[in-house]
């Protein structure tokens, strides 16, 4: 019982002639066997480049690497860990660069001191007027402008996302780019991923991503917007494909990942396992910054306030003081974090 | 009951179901036995065993779970099930007219340049368009946990729906509830609402406003979630794990009673002490110990962060929690 559903559909490579497997939403394919890339109507695409990988071994090292540098009093990381995946994925990108005007009004508020003068009686019974500042609300216009020129990128693959995709789409670097070249990759049997996001939709996409973004930056100081108008020019469309890979590691027992930038082999994104002796170690420092922010505060109290104020405070005994309350305090909610934290998640 | 209109066997169905996937053939079809081609699947590429082992291991490193976990506990459900998503592409272009707010300045104020006195609100007509393309995803079955219904879907490639291999692991396949057509209104709805959501950004009242909704490519897609239950002391916890990424989607889990002793133990004790230095600081243990306001300064500050730790670490004992995996 159960027959498999009609076969995947084949595309012709309109270079070699050879049937590559498709996906049913593909629309530009890559040949599996020579590696040129076309849409699915078989039409050239425009610039198509791609990042070289490196091999497996590579990739390790980097991760190892990453490990090494955040594996602060755990000086078991990077022999403790057992790598249990390190596939190398090319996945597809494109990148345009996008130039957008903005153009806003609204407003905002600011507290505008204004002196003023009130009538007080003094212990004796005399009247006298003294001024003093207050602070009153001020309404200021706001008509500016943006204007920004930026690289976006985009998976071209629909409703998809990995662990790491922003960090990774963020460390592409253009200038690092060679002409797409498949015999290049072809020994380190990558998994090529097509689009599934075609140029057109790629550009209406990253307009609208690029207008939200600056109607949010727009509004973000103000206490109200009330126009936006942004005009978008997606310029230099180039399809990308691009080496990332997904390493999942064991420490004692437990499963992490890191998102691998296959390009360069070091690690964009990864978690950090904590250990009991580092958990014991950061809950010290809190216990230890509750003290420092206690000695902060009966200085700060001692020097200028409370009961046993002095005539005239001591600045210099106010500044410790309070520098070691906050110290203290930094210390204590960094410490305890660390304590109810499950992992690390670091950039690499 | 159903009948597939191509292999002729009955197969069960749930009330509501309307869009049917025949267990024996693989054909998905409407209730009139009309086929229905666009329908697709993510490849499983953990099995039971995997998704089981990728749980355990992930779920060991939360916060306060027994040690022994990964040998005590037993699996006593595991299934899995193929959810359904429709998923639309939609091309929306919005022109509107409307009243947006506007205001005009009045009496500067002489202390600080550019700052107003008063504000005076009027309305004034505008007007501009929106173009949008929105991707909507639709859960297929309604009284789908939430956190399955906004896991991502895969990167992998998508394949045509093939029955053949959701009976590898024995999946059950959910029908959809809902005809391709209903997906496609109900995705029009959506794009509909986010482009008067865009406007409303710019406009306050919306006077008219002429929409050219296009619902373009409208898909199924069935996603493979090992749907897992197991039992750790006497408690059973669920968990759901995809099956094409083995990402743990959300799952329950044990604390040891070591750990919630210890974190309400601890808390409790750095309440109390928190608690008395500030007392102390304060001066309100005077009648009762005969000691003055003391320490005030430091009581008050280092009373009041262990009070606030103390109640964080009481909570993280006292409380028993989900976790998800970050996408």
């Amino acid at each position: 019982m159960g027959s498999e559903a009609e076969a995947a559909d084949m595309f012709k490579c309109p270079v070699c002639n050879g049937n590559v497997k498709t996906g049913p939403d593909d629309v530009v394919i890559s040949c599996t066997y020579c590696g040129s890339t076309s849409t699915i109507e078989g039409k050239a695409i425009g610039d198509h480049l791609m990042e070289t990988a490196v091999d497996a071994d590579e990739r390790m090292k980097g991760f190892q690497s990453f490990l090494d540098k955040n594996k602060g009093m755990n000086k078991s990381l990077v022999q403790g860990c057992k790598v249990v995946e390190n596939r190398l994925i090319y996945v597809p990108i494109w990148t345009a660069r996008v130039k957008a005007d903005s153009y806003y009004k609204g407003y905002k508020t600011v507290q505008v001191p204004v002196q003023k003068t009130r009538t007080v009686r003094d212990s004796d019974g005399h009247s006298r007027t003294e001024t003093y500042t207050d602070y009153e609300t001020g309404y200021v216009p706001v008509q500016d402008e943006l204007h920004t020129d930026t690289d976006e990128r985009l998976l071209a693959r629909k409703g998809a996302r990995f662990y790491g995709l922003e960090d990774y789409l963020a460390t592409i670097n253009l200038a690092k780019t060679i002409q797409y070249d498949f015999e290049k990759i072809k020994d380190l049997e990558p998994d090529l991923l097509n689009a599934e996001i075609g140029q057109e939709e790629f550009e209406k996409t990253v307009h609208g991503r690029v207008a939200d973004n600056h109607r949010s930056q727009a509004a973000s100081g103000l206490t109200e917007l009330f126009d936006c108008r942004t005009t978008t020019n997606v310029r230099g469309t180039t399809y990308l494909q691009a080496p990332f890979s997904l390493v999942r590691y064991k420490f004692q027992g437990d499963l992490y990942k890191a998102a691998i930038d296959g390009n360069t082999g070091k690690v964009v994104l990864g978690e950090i396992p904590i250990t009991r002796g580092q958990r014991i170690m950061w809950t010290l420092l809190g216990l230890i910054g509750i003290i420092v922010a206690g000695v902060g505060g009966e200085f700060f109290m001692g020097a200028g306030f409370g009961i046993n104020a002095l005539p005239e405070a001591d600045t210099m005994q106010i500044i410790i003081g309070l520098a070691a309350m906050i110290i203290g305090i930094i210390m204590t909610f960094g410490g305890f974090r660390v304590l109810i934290m499950t992992q690390r998640t670091k950039k690499g | 009951m159903a009948k597939c209109a191509f292999c002729d066997a009955n197969f069960e169905t749930g009330p509501g179901d309307v869009l049917l996937v025949c267990p024996y053939c693989g054909t998905a079809q409407t209730t009139d036995g009309k086929k229905f081609k666009d329908h697709y699947m993510i490849r499983v590429h953990f099995d039971q065993g995997e998704a089981q082992t990728t749980l355990l291991d992930w779920v060991s490193k939360q916060l306060g779970v027994p040690e022994d976990l990964n040998v005590a506990a037993k699996f006593v459900k595991y299934q899995q099930i193929w959810y359904p998503f429709w998923i639309s592409r939609v091309d929306a272009h919005t022109e509107y007219q409307g009243m947006g707010r506007d205001a005009n300045f009045y009496n500067e104020w002489p202390q600080r340049r550019g700052a107003y006195k008063r504000i005076d609100f009027f309305w004034k007509p505008e007007s501009g368009a929106f173009t949008r393309r929105h991707e909507i995803n639709i859960a297929g079955v309604k009284n789908i946990d939430e956190d399955v219904r906004n896991h991502p879907i895969p990167t992998r490639a998508k394949e045509y729906f093939s029955h053949a291999h959701a009976e590898e692991f024995d999946g059950k396949v959910l029908h959809s509830s809902m005809t391709e057509d209903q997906a496609k209104k109900l995705a029009h709805q959506i794009a509909h609402d986010r482009q008067t959501n865009l406007v409303l950004q710019e406009v306050s009242k919306i006077e008219s406003r002429n929409d050219k909704i296009d619902v373009g490519e409208t898909f199924l897609i069935h996603v493979p979630v090992w749907e897992l239950e197991y039992r750790y002391g006497n408690k059973k916890y669920k968990a759901s794990v995809s099956a094409a990424t083995g990402y743990v989607i959300e799952s329950q889990y044990p604390r040891s009673m070591s750990f919630r002793a210890g974190g309400i133990g601890v808390g409790l004790i750095m309440l109390l002490i928190g608690a008395g230095l500030i007392m102390l600081a304060l001066g309100v243990l005077y009648d009762l110990i005969g000691v003055g306001p003391y320490l005030q300064g430091g009581g008050l500050v280092s009373g009041g962060l262990l009070a606030i730790i103390g109640l964080i670490l009481m909570y993280k004992g006292a409380s028993s929690k989900e976790a998800k995996e970050s996408v």
